[in-house]
């Protein structure tokens, strides 16, 4: 009987603690609002406006954007024929591929990013090696562990397969092109822009959609409270504002939840012993034909974030693109070695703040941007739950 | 230190400078979004005529260097920002454009303006709030 009692006790308390975590409403500071406020995805329109376009004057071309659509998953635009962009970026997977490192035609040396929202960003790849997504997508192309093709077959591709398409965005394609395949190296280079700038138009279709996180917010924001998100779920959301507890907020912030910056989390590179980051993406993008600066830019007298962005300095060795954290419960594995499997391990690495590598391998002190955080793990879980938060209805 | 809410259209910050040769204002311009690139201005007022006759042989930007970032996480500015610009008042005072400032964190941030020829900066100090 006195078992029985204490049993049901203890059920009772289970249960009122379950409505408790639902209905007691936590109290949010003006600081806390103003904060989460930054954080709410505007609406499509507005996201359109806020597109960065960098060198691309097709962004917005319906035409552009069909054919991107079909470039994007046509697997003739490799070696063998059996790799499209939609190899590695799946759009059920939230245009990644679930991998450690991608797979391609061979094994790449990096984990695959989420393609949603890539087009309000201004530097593309975990090192920043190109300043627009239409320079981006020439890269995994002529990558050999990627597509392993090359500029002159996607340009006989295009005259064979797509010649109408092409000509009516782009005007015609040399005649000697079409009759026996050849063709000047800077034509072969345009067609080769222009098959980038399409791939753009495309992407810059997949724009983030509202998640709970985002209902949330604005019913807090508009009425004071809001129980869209559970307590646990916005005890998370606390933490990971808080730039004594979490510190989530200094790089993960804006409505992608990134700020776009480079920066030393310790993370190791594939590449043996430790790639250069920032410092080599920075030398490859300077000395990229495609840039905003170059040939084959329609705005030329627009890069300024090329012309002022950091180009030396500690800061910018090891470092990595600071990646979006909308989508996070559909991308793992995480980081841009895909060495965590799981958010959990992804919390638990930043409580410890210990980098992959040490002094003595990379030879040097290295920068870090990301301190230990001395957190319990009941606080990770919640940081956790409030990230499993962050994906679209 | 000046609290500087982002959504201000426009906010002041003013230091002398190290060795006492002149104030630097710094004067934000639109709303001051994070990681967006950003076209400030500083005013250099010079303490004395004599600073005031050095200013006015300094017309070339490279004779300002800007340099910033957050002292307590221990890193830079996330940009090359350049004076681009350098004009005179009626009164002598240094106007500068700065160009290519970009914050990409809210907190505690310093921006200072150094000026070789004096051997001489200043460094205003404001916090960068939501
Ligand atoms: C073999 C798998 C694979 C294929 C095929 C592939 N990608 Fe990727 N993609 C990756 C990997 C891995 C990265 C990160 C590489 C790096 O940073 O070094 C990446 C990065 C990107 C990025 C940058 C995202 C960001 O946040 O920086 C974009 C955009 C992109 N790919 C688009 C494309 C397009 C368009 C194609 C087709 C032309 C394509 N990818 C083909 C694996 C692939
Ligand atoms: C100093 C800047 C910084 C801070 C602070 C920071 N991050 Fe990150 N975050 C990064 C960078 C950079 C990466 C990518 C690192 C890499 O792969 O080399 C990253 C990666 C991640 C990833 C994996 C994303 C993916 O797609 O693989 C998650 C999840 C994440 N961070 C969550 C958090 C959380 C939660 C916090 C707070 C506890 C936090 N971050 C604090 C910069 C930061």
């Amino acid at each position: 009987m006195g078992r029985i009692f204490v049993l049901l006790l203890i059920l009772g308390l289970f249960a009122l603690l379950g409505l408790f975590d639902r209905v007691k409403p936590l109290p949010w500071s003006d600081q806390e609002k103003a904060q989460i406020r930054t954080l709410v995805l505007p609406d499509r329109m507005e996201l359109q406006k806020r597109i960065v376009r960098t060198g691309n004057a097709y962004w917005n071309d319906s035409q552009a954007l069909e054919l991107g659509k079909a470039l994007f998953f046509d697997r003739r635009l490799s070696i063998n024929g059996e790799v499209s962009c939609a190899t590695c970026h799946q759009p059920d997977k939230a245009f990644t591929d679930g991998k450690i490192l991608a797979e391609g035609v061979g094994i790449a040396r990096r984990h695959t990013p989420t393609l949603i929202g890539s087009a309000l960003i201004p530097w593309f790849f975990w090192d920043g090696r190109a300043d627009s997504l239409w320079a981006q997508a020439l890269g995994p192309l002529e990558d050999p562990a990627e597509h392993g093709t090359d500029r002159f077959a996607v340009a006989r591709i295009i005259a064979e397969h797509y010649p109408a398409e092409y000509e009516a965005i782009y005007g015609p394609l040399p005649g000697s092109l079409k009759r026996d395949g050849k063709a000047e190296p800077n034509q072969i280079n345009r067609i080769f822009a222009n098959v980038g700038k399409s791939l753009a138009a495309f992407q810059s279709t997949l724009l983030p959609e509202p998640s709970r996180f985002d209902r949330f917010a604005k019913e807090l924001l508009d009425t004071g409270e809001s129980d869209l998100l559970t307590r646990t779920e916005q005890q998370g959301l606390k933490l990971f504002l808080d730039d004594k507890k979490g510190q989530c907020l200094r790089c993960h912030n804006g409505p992608l939840f990134t700020n776009s910056d480079f920066v030393v989390t310790g993370i190791r590179d594939s590449n043996i012993p430790v790639g250069l980051g920032r410092l080599a993406g920075i030398r490859k993008v300077l000395d990229s034909p495609f840039n905003c600066l170059g040939l084959f830019s329609d705005t030329p007298n627009q890069c300024d974030e090329l012309i002022f962005t950091k180009k030396q300095g500690p800061e910018l060795t090891y470092a990595f693109k600071v990646p979006t954290l909308r989508q996070i419960s559909k991308t793992a594995p995480y980081m841009h070695n895909g060495s965590f499997e799981t958010l959990n391990d992804v919390l638990h690495f930043y409580n410890l703040a210990k980098p992959q590598y040490d002094q003595a391998e990379i030879g040097e002190k290295a920068h870090l941007d990301i301190e230990p955080l001395g957190l319990a793990s009941g606080e990770l879980a919640r940081i956790e739950a409030f990230l499993r938060t962050l994906e679209a209805d | 230190m000046a609290v500087f809410p982002g959504q201000a259209s426009e906010s002041r910050f003013k230091a002398v400078s190290e060795k006492g040769s002149f104030t630097l204002h710094v004067i934000s311009s639109g709303e001051t979004s994070l990681n967006q690139l950003l076209t400030w201005t500083a005013r250099l007022v010079p303490a004395n005529g004599q600073v005031r006759k050095t200013f006015q042989v300094l017309r070339d930007p490279a004779d300002y260097i800007i340099a910033g970032g957050m002292p307590a996480h221990g890193h830079g500015l996330p940009t090359e920002p350049r004076v681009t610009d350098v004009r005179f008042d009626g009164r002598g005072e240094v106007i500068l454009t700065l160009k290519g400032i970009k914050f990409q964190m809210w907190g505690d941030w310093v921006l200072s303006i150094d000026v070789p020829a004096l051997q001489d900066r200043a460094e205003t100090a404001f916090t960068l709030k939501p």
